[in-house]
């Protein structure tokens, strides 16, 4: 395939731009509304 | 004198350099304050636990247990003030945690959260916008003084100049003088340190532990072991979550210390790591299907296939792993003798064996069953005539040189075996032991071959049972001398039954196990009318007695010997044999013995690649092979123009060759190709089954063959080159040019039309 290599390096930085948003994400998620806990 | 004290103070300052160095950890321990308190935390938890764990195994009331393990507490900081911000990524208890799962998903499909994701990367964008604005005044320059070099000159080079070739230029030679006096000292020294450190094991073991403690890595483990006690009594899953987060807590010095430039090189090795283990993994399972692609063929298997498909290759790929199963197959028949007779020492039959073969005394399988059978009938003769005892008590004494029965305790044990098939007596079992063993043990290649085939098994013995190390895969080539020998010259004779080239040959009756690897066995065998052809031309320059007289592929009955080769070679109801040929057209060799097999015809071949999986750093690194190929265009130009090095050419052509090494090497490594397969009998009357065969380089092409191994027939005095001979004037050939050919068509031609 011509552009293997291309394609490659894009896919890995795709991979890193969606694992940055799961990370991103996690890290602004709120705080626990104390209500909301079931026991 | 004055050397060896230069020696000694040389390694002296070596030794309070590793000392300064321990008096530097042991500062850095000030800034891990909560490293050796939570050590004693992670002691009380194990404690606890052990405690928890008697309770709930003894009393069977874990309820009523005084102390609470402590392992599902969180780690207690107050102590001292920690400079480490702890890493709080998930919520302490599982009830908040299952709260904040809806609340991320919910975020997460947001589009408002994902916008503000992208703009937040502006801020990775603007650090490369920034070096990219920074480089650019550099790269361009760099790129314009790169095309001057590979402009073409203005004037014709004077050729009365003593222009040296490959001269360095200014820049380069002061370059050089600066690697020479500062890097390469440098790298050489700190190599030396290194190797000094290695060698003295006390700094290097002291800095583990030290740091071991100040990265909580030792609680962590005790930590593991406190969970694993109270784990086995309660399987609280739910604690298991707590584990989790006290495990990123425990970690937290060790990730905000390290900086993240080394994160990345670690998840760099890290990944590499596993995806090489992947890489072999998958090497070895393709390994075990070629193996079973072999069991599945019969004694006699002949590949055929277009010229460079890889015949040759695969024929030498298979006489490696035909080696393996052998010894394999020998292995199990050991392992299963053993179990048929527990007590039986094995031990003692093993040394009977080894000091027979170094005596001489047993060289092939079938002078093994003489032996036995010979000590089987003593057997019987005592056993019938009541004459076991008063033979036991004489070897007791020492009155007897050998113990035929090797001192097994038949009073107490069994002498037979009933499988439900047979009924085995010890010795028939001792005399499948003995051969396996002999297959097993011989320290020699298996292999006989026609051309020469380089193995490589790594043998331990220790003066015990030996094992052995073939592995293909992770040997490395620089030991390769080391632990390589060749396989054994094939010879003929032992492979006829009638006639043979040489009536006294000693190897005549020395047919036995292994693998007989045949290349171009058409050739040595010929077909029916090739047969004729070639007797009815000796008829004619022979008397018929002389022509009687002389070995042929007529009267060698070397194909009766290959319908009959398995029953020379059977221990245990296994075959020890394989006859592996290849060759260009089955019907240039005899029906009589190619159809004692199967034909393999190697369609084609898949394209090769690395077996890595997609996560390893090589995809992502062989992606920017762009610059390695825009190098290469850059290199022929300048080659094509000028005979000096300059910097510039020398830096990139090092880094490039760095890049193009570690392609190369892994593509090598790890390279396979997809063999695609046709089998049929060798009657070749059938429908062919479609099979698939691996080529592994690493297996393979470890200088394992001489591809052109046949070349020597070629090999002949000349003086004539390539650009001597005569080329075509014209787009017609001429009648001049045509009778140069010396081809039997234009003969004709010319004889038809004369």
């Amino acid at each position: 395939m011509k552009y293997k290599g291309l394609i490659y390096v894009i896919v890995f930085l795709l991979a890193l731009f969606i694992i940055g948003y799961f990370i991103y994400t996690g890290a602004h998620v709120g705080e626990v509304n104390v209500n909301e806990i079931q026991p | 004198m004055k050397y060896n004290l230069n020696e000694k103070l040389r390694e002296d300052y070596r030794h309070y350099i590793c000392i300064g160095i321990t008096f530097l950890f042991l500062g850095a321990g000030f800034l891990f304050p909560n490293a050796l308190p939570r050590i004693g935390e992670a002691a009380r938890d194990f404690g606890t636990s052990i405690v928890y764990y008697f309770y709930a195994l003894f009393l069977d009331n874990p309820d009523a247990c005084p102390i609470r393990p402590t392992v599902l507490f969180e780690q207690s900081w107050q102590w001292a003030p920690s400079i480490w911000e702890p890493i709080r990524i998930f919520p302490w208890t599982w009830e908040e945690f299952k709260v904040l799962w809806v609340q991320y998903w919910k975020l997460w499909a947001t589009l408002d959260n994902f916008l503000e994701y992208v703009w937040s990367l502006s801020a990775v964008l603007e650090i490369i916008v920034k070096v990219i604005t920074l480089a650019l005044p550099l790269a361009v320059p760099l790129w314009l003084k790169a095309q001057s070099y590979t402009d073409e000159p203005d004037e014709e080079p004077d050729e009365n100049l003593d222009t040296k070739l490959g001269e360095d230029t200014k820049h380069l030679r002061r370059f050089k003088r600066l690697l020479y006096v500062t890097v390469y000292p440098t790298a050489r020294w700190c190599k030396d340190f290194i190797q000094f450190v290695r060698e003295n094991k006390q700094y290097y073991q002291t800095w583990l532990c030290l740091w071991l403690v100040y990265f909580n890595v030792i609680s962590i483990g005790i930590a593991a072991f406190a969970f694993y006690f109270y784990f086995v009594v309660t399987f609280d899953l739910i604690s298991v979550y707590t584990q989790i987060v006290k495990l990123l807590l425990d970690l937290t010095p060790m990730i905000r210390f390290i900086p993240g430039i080394a994160w990345i090189v670690v998840v760099y090795l890290v990944l590499n790591h596993i995806a090489k283990e992947a890489g072999y993994s998958k090497l070895e399972h393709n390994e075990c299907k070629n193996r079973g692609f072999l069991n599945e063929r019969g004694v006699v298997t002949v590949i055929y296939g277009n010229m460079g498909t890889g015949k040759t290759r695969m024929l030498t790929s298979l006489a490696l792993s035909a080696e393996k199963q052998l010894r394999d197959d020998a292995l199990e028949i050991l392992l299963e003798t053993d179990m048929k007779f527990p007590n039986f020492p094995w031990v003692r039959l093993r040394a009977e064996i080894k000091q027979r073969m170094e005596e001489r005394k047993i060289v092939d399988i079938f002078s093994i069953r003489r032996w036995i059978r010979a000590w089987k009938k003593d057997y019987l003769y005592l056993d019938e005539n009541g004459l076991f005892y008063w033979y036991r008590r004489r070897v007791r004494k020492g009155k007897q040189d050998k113990d035929i029965t090797f001192g097994y305790d038949i009073g107490h044990y069994r002498t037979t075996y009933n499988d439900n098939l047979q009924i085995t007596h010890i010795f028939d079992a001792i005399e499948d032991y003995a051969q396996a063993y002999f297959v097993y043990s011989i320290q020699t290649s298996l292999i006989f071959s026609n051309y020469s085939i380089r193995v490589d098994f790594d043998r331990t013995e220790n003066g015990h049972f030996p094992l052995y190390n073939d592995d293909f895969f992770r040997r490395n080539p620089k030991y390769q001398n080391m632990y390589s020998r060749y396989c054994h010259i094939i010879d003929y004779d032992m492979l006829r039954l009638g006639k043979r080239m040489l009536e006294e040959n000693p190897n005549k009756n020395a047919l036995g196990f292994g693998v007989y690897v045949i290349s171009e066995i058409d050739k040595e065998r010929k077909n029916e009318l090739e047969i004729r052809k070639q007797a009815s031309a000796k008829k004619k320059s022979r008397s018929d007695e002389a022509e009687e007289e002389s070995c042929s592929q007529n009267n060698d009955l070397f194909n009766a010997c290959l319908k009959m080769i398995r029953h020379a070679t059977v221990i245990a109801n296994r075959v020890f044999v394989k006859v592996l040929c290849d060759l260009q057209r089955p019907e240039d060799w005899g029906a009589g013995g190619r159809e004692v097999g199967e034909v393999v015809f190697i369609k084609d071949k898949g394209e090769k690649a690395p077996v890595l999986p997609f996560f390893s750093p090589y995809w992502v690194i062989r992606g920017l092979y762009f610059f390695h190929h825009g190098f290469e265009r850059f290199y022929l130009n300048y080659i094509n123009v000028r005979d000096d090095n300059t910097l510039l050419l020398y830096i990139l052509k090092n880094i490039t060759a760095c890049y193009s090494q570690y392609i190369d090497r892994t593509e090598k490594l790890f390279g396979c190709q997809t063999f695609n397969l046709e089998v049929e009998s060798g009657r070749m009357d059938g429908k062919p089954t479609e099979r698939k065969f691996y080529g592994m380089d690493k297996k393979d092409f470890s200088r394992r063959y001489s591809t052109d191994a046949m070349s020597a027939i070629f090999d002949l005095p000349n003086t004539v080159s390539i650009a001597d001979f005569v080329e075509y004037a014209d787009v017609m050939a001429s009648k001049s040019e045509r009778d140069k050919q010396n081809s039997h068509f234009q003969r004709d031609i010319d004889r038809y039309v004369s």
